[in-house]
């Protein structure tokens, strides 16, 4: 055997020009003959059917569903496909084909095929290798193509702008009736015809997918300032990029600078089924992450880097500083993300960088005029302010909310005891072991002297109760510390209460609550009460 | 199990996208299924849409994220790896409750995504019908080549059978030696897995967490491949890329295929019919690699969207479609294999039981990937880079260094992906 390296390569075939560099030739200034005219029934039959077929389109025209793009036939072609088969059908033509070309594959591609009366879905692809008779209907110079052996068939291209988009095939094989040369005429116009309402309708798409993204930004800047509140802005944000945008997945990430990491925020997943992501923390160090470095390389030309056409990252910017990275992606979904909707993100991540950056200085401003200066923790005034917010939006999603009422048992003794300081003590290591048991998405607060106050969003009687019992373990369990470092134990008694169980409003579920804490230091204190509204009778829970 | 219905029984419509599994003869090919279905089920409508695998995936995606109202289909035809990432799209619905499981010893697990499900856990999606690759060769070729099914065991001995070919006509007539599948000129991760697992390597690591296809022994699998084609044993035409032809238009001496198309290719009265091939075709395992014999076994599900109005129906269909007779008429028609071992016997009556047999003794060899959530994006990095390769090498800038460059390149672009998904 030779050397498998010299030997040689198979004889193919080489195309000799692109496809694509083709004009449509004018078939009379080609020097080839126009078939003779028809006579004046046939004419008259001829602008007919195209008189037809140009109100149909006109009259009906195809309704643009929205999300539809040219990349892969959209929907649309199909129901424009499908009127116009109809039309060349009631030619007595059996069967009706069209053909899109495809330049990078060169070949012609169908999908769509009205067979006897029937409209079939399929695949049908015919390779336009060099020398093929499809190369010159293709390039005009042929403006029709017939086999010899099959005098029952005929294709015409399909022009419109002085672009070649594909050709039209008609058969009567099933009738053995050949196709006639004086037919041509009405044919070529048909499929002209077909060609001009298909380009239209790509026109339209493009232009329809740029009206719903100018829709689409001005929705998300309304978006954008309507909450000051991070966890809101980052939420509605998140959503309606999803909603508009239909992204697979959203993501933000915030600079920590005190700890000098990108921290996950936010995730809006595909569907709600998903379980919530742990938290990602990333040090910002070269290399550690993709959008660490595009974080740390700082402002470019654009704000967006799209390592693929399916995802991209956004750096959320102001003057100032560079405030996190928004990531969104299709990745799933392998829908591109064009250029338009890039271009949007980008606009969008400048303006949502500016808005985080108004909402922690608010945060900032709330926190300071809202917090108690001894213990940290929000005043009565911001927790009445929160918990009317949190019993509208219960109200709205016909959920649960709770509150947990906490009251430190003999304080005043205590006071009277190791003095003032000492009692000081004891309310921030009590603020600080309430701070540490609740979650993320709890509310605590200083009702007042001895008394605090937690507001549980979507928890029910017995997650609440579950969340005092470790409350109330993490007082009595742990000694407190005096100023002089001696050790003493406390305990505390809570009373709980539920919304819509135990209270219709906001004010009746603290008073529910303090009757139970009222219950609880009755019955001997160091103790949980859950509310029941035969408490007054009963021992409580 | 029909749907218990009284007489009289409001008529529902059900929508079903299927893809043209036997071009545009689909639709007859179908009709006999849904006539069955309807005599059991006549309150039911179907209304079939054909769409082509070539945007099947972006019409769907289309409407499960833009839920256009109009065109919701209830029943839909996937590929054998999709049921998972439509699944976390919330696109399906569970059917555990309806449908009825093969026996386990009777199942074809690779068809199941290695594992048949208990009833216990969601079933997204059902195998409706499969593919395993084999090798189709020539017999007249081979004789007049003086090769034998030897020289076919490996792909070393092959490969000197296909140098051959490709400098002397056969009888005359000049063939290309390998068509690596059929007609469309992308290579695709299934297109490599035979070589990339036949040298011993994975495409991911054991978790689904990493590329490894960058590294020893996989992309030594990556490189035998293309060593095929620029031995011009795999062909390139001219500009455009690997050639269209196809070992069943009568161009190739051999091809991987994992199809039996004798009720269309092979079948006289079919358009596509090549009497050459239909006389003189063969079909053996795929040759083995340095580490062993591998083969690459794919298919299509059967799901009913989340979405649909009459799911109950729409899991009636889908119970129909894979019930075992319906499942072997179909697969027959459209020249598939059905998921079951024991339809295997009743595929391949005689004359074919030597054909059967090695499609059978192919799935002791077969492999597919890991339903990973984000494979249809690694399979586009790995397309596209493979791609970028075909391209260097037809205009002979192609070195291993670029391989290995390219590759390397595509590893990190895929674990990058990972990370985003898991």
């Amino acid at each position: 055997m030779a050397d498998p390296e010299n030997v040689p390569r198979p004889v193919v075939p080489t195309s000799p020009e692109p496809l694509h560099s083709w004009q449509v030739v004018n078939p009379i200034s080609s020097g080839e003959q126009h078939p003779s005219r028809s006579t004046e029934d046939q004419l008259r039959q001829h602008l007919e059917v195209l008189r037809q077929l140009r109100q149909d389109l006109q009259e009906q025209p195809i309704e643009l569903i929205r999300g539809s793009s040219w990349r892969s036939p959209p929907r649309e072609v199909d129901a424009l496909l499908e009127r116009m088969f109809a039309h060349i059908a009631s030619l007595g033509y059996e069967g009706v084909t069209l053909f899109f070309l495809d330049t990078v594959r060169m070949t012609l591609y169908a999908t769509k095929q009205l067979l006897h009366g029937e409209l079939l879905g399929g695949e049908e692809e015919i390779i336009i290798a060099t020398g093929s008779p499809f190369r010159k209907l293709l390039t005009g110079e042929k403006t029709s193509l017939r086999f010899e052996n099959a005098p029952t068939v005929v294709w015409v291209p399909l022009a419109a702008y002085g672009e070649v988009i594909g050709a039209l095939r008609v058969d009567r094989s099933l009738s053995r009736t050949p196709i006639r040369a004086d037919e041509q005429p009405l044919l070529q116009d048909l499929a002209d015809e077909m060609a001009l309402a298909i380009r239209s309708l790509e026109f339209a798409i493009t232009s329809h997918a740029q009206e719903e993204l100018l829709l689409a930004f001005t929705e998300l800047s309304t978006v954008l300032f309507r909450s000051l509140r991070l966890e809101e802005l980052l939420q509605g944000v998140a959503n309606s990029l999803k909603t508009h945008l239909g992204f697979d997945r959203v993501r933000i990430y915030l600079v920590d600078k005190q700890e000098k990491m990108l921290v996950h925020q936010f995730t809006l997943e595909p569907t709600r089924q998903q379980p919530p992501m742990e938290t990602e923390r990333y040090p910002l160090t070269p290399g550690v992450h993709p959008m660490v470095d595009l974080l740390l390389r700082g402002r470019g030309p654009s704000l967006v880097e799209r390592p693929r056409r399916t995802f991209l990252y956004a750096l959320l910017t102001t003057h100032e500083a560079i405030e996190g990275v928004l990531q969104v992606d299709n990745l799933l979904s392998q829908q591109d993300i064009s250029v338009g909707t890039m271009q949007l993100v980008e606009g969008i991540a400048g303006l949502l960088g500016m808005a985080i950056q108004n909402a922690r200085v608010f945060q900032g401003v709330e926190e300071l005029s809202n917090t108690d200066g001894l213990t940290g923790l929000y005043l009565l005034r911001y927790f009445k302010q929160r918990l009317l917010e949190e019993f509208y939006r219960a109200e709205r999603a016909k959920g649960e909310l709770s509150v947990i009422l906490l009251d430190i048992d003999h304080f005043k003794t205590h006071n009277d005891s190791y003095g003032h300081p000492a009692g000081d003590r004891l309310l921030v290591q009590t603020a600080e072991r309430l701070l540490g048991t609740a979650r993320k998405v709890d509310l605590t607060a200083r009702y007042g002297g001895d008394e605090f106050v937690m507001l549980l969003p979507e928890t029910t009687s017995d997650d609440a109760l579950f969340l005092a019992a470790r409350l109330h373990q993490a007082m009595q369990d742990v000694p407190f510390e005096l100023p002089d470092g001696r050790k003493i134990s406390m305990t505390a008694s809570l009373g709980v209460a539920t919304y819509p169980i135990h209270a219709k409003d906001p004010e009746a579920l603290i008073k529910m609550a303090d009757e139970a804490l009222y219950w609880a230091k009755m019955h001997g204190r160091n103790r949980i009460c859950l509310y029941a509204h035969d408490l007054h009778r009963k021992g409580g829970t | 199990m029909t749907i218990a219905r009284g007489s009289g029984a409001s008529p529902i419509t059900l929508n079903v996208w299927f893809m043209p599994n036997a071009g545009f003869q689909t639709r007859s090919v179908l009709d006999r299924e849904i006539n069955e279905f309807r005599q059991l089920h006549e309150h039911v409508n179907i209304v079939l849409t054909i769409i082509p695998w070539a945007y099947a995936w972006d019409r769907l995606m289309a409407v499960v994220k833009q839920r256009q109202r109009d065109a919701l289909p209830d029943v839909i035809q996937i590929g054998s790896t999709w049921s998972r990432t439509l699944a976390y799209l919330g696109a399906l619905l569970d059917l555990r409750r309806s449908v009825v499981l093969p026996p386990t010893d009777d199942a074809i697990t690779l068809a199941w995504n290695h594992r048949v499900p208990t009833g216990e856990e969601p079933i997204y999606s059902v195998p409706w019908f499969m593919d395993v690759r084999v090798l189709y060769y020539r017999k007249d070729v081979l004789e007049a080549i003086r090769g034998t099914l030897q020289d076919l065991e490996s792909w070393e001995g092959m490969s000197h059978l296909c140098h051959w070919i490709t400098r002397h006509p056969i009888q005359g007539k000049p063939f290309y030696a390998l068509g690596p599948s059929v007609r469309k000129e992308w290579v695709l991760m299934h297109d490599l897995a035979p070589w990339v697992w036949g040298a011993g390597g994975q495409f991911l690591d054991a978790t689904s967490s990493k590329a490894v296809f960058h590294e020893e022994p996989a992309l030594q699998g990556i490189r035998s491949f293309f060593n095929m084609i620029r031995q011009g044993i795999i062909p390139l035409v001219g500009q455009e890329g690997l050639t269209y032809e196809n070992f069943f238009t009568g161009q190739f001496a051999f091809q991987i295929s994992g199809t039996w198309p004798i009720e269309r290719a092979l079948n006289l009265q079919h358009p596509e019919y090549c009497a050459e091939v239909a006389e003189h075709y063969g079909v053996t395992l795929l040759p083995a690699g340095s580490a062993g014999r591998a083969t690459f076994l794919g298919g299509s599900h059967l799901a009913v969207t989340s979405f649909s109005q009459h799911p109950e129906e729409a899991a009636a269909w889908v119970r129909f479609l894979t019930d075992p007779t319906s499942q072997l008429r179909h697969a027959r028609a459209i020249g598939m294999l059905p998921p079951r071992y024991s339809a295997f016997d009743q595929l391949f009556p005689a004359p074919y039981q030597e054909i059967g047999g090695v499609f059978r003794r192919s799935l002791d060899y077969a492999k597919t990937f890991q339903p990973i959530l984000t494979l249809g994006t690694v399979e586009r990095i790995l397309c596209e880079q493979v791609d970028l390769l075909i391209q260097e090498l037809i205009n002979h800038r192609y070195t291993d260094e670029l391989l290995r460059q390219t590759m390397t390149r595509a590893a990190e672009e895929t674990n990058h992906v990972l990370t985003l998904y898991g």
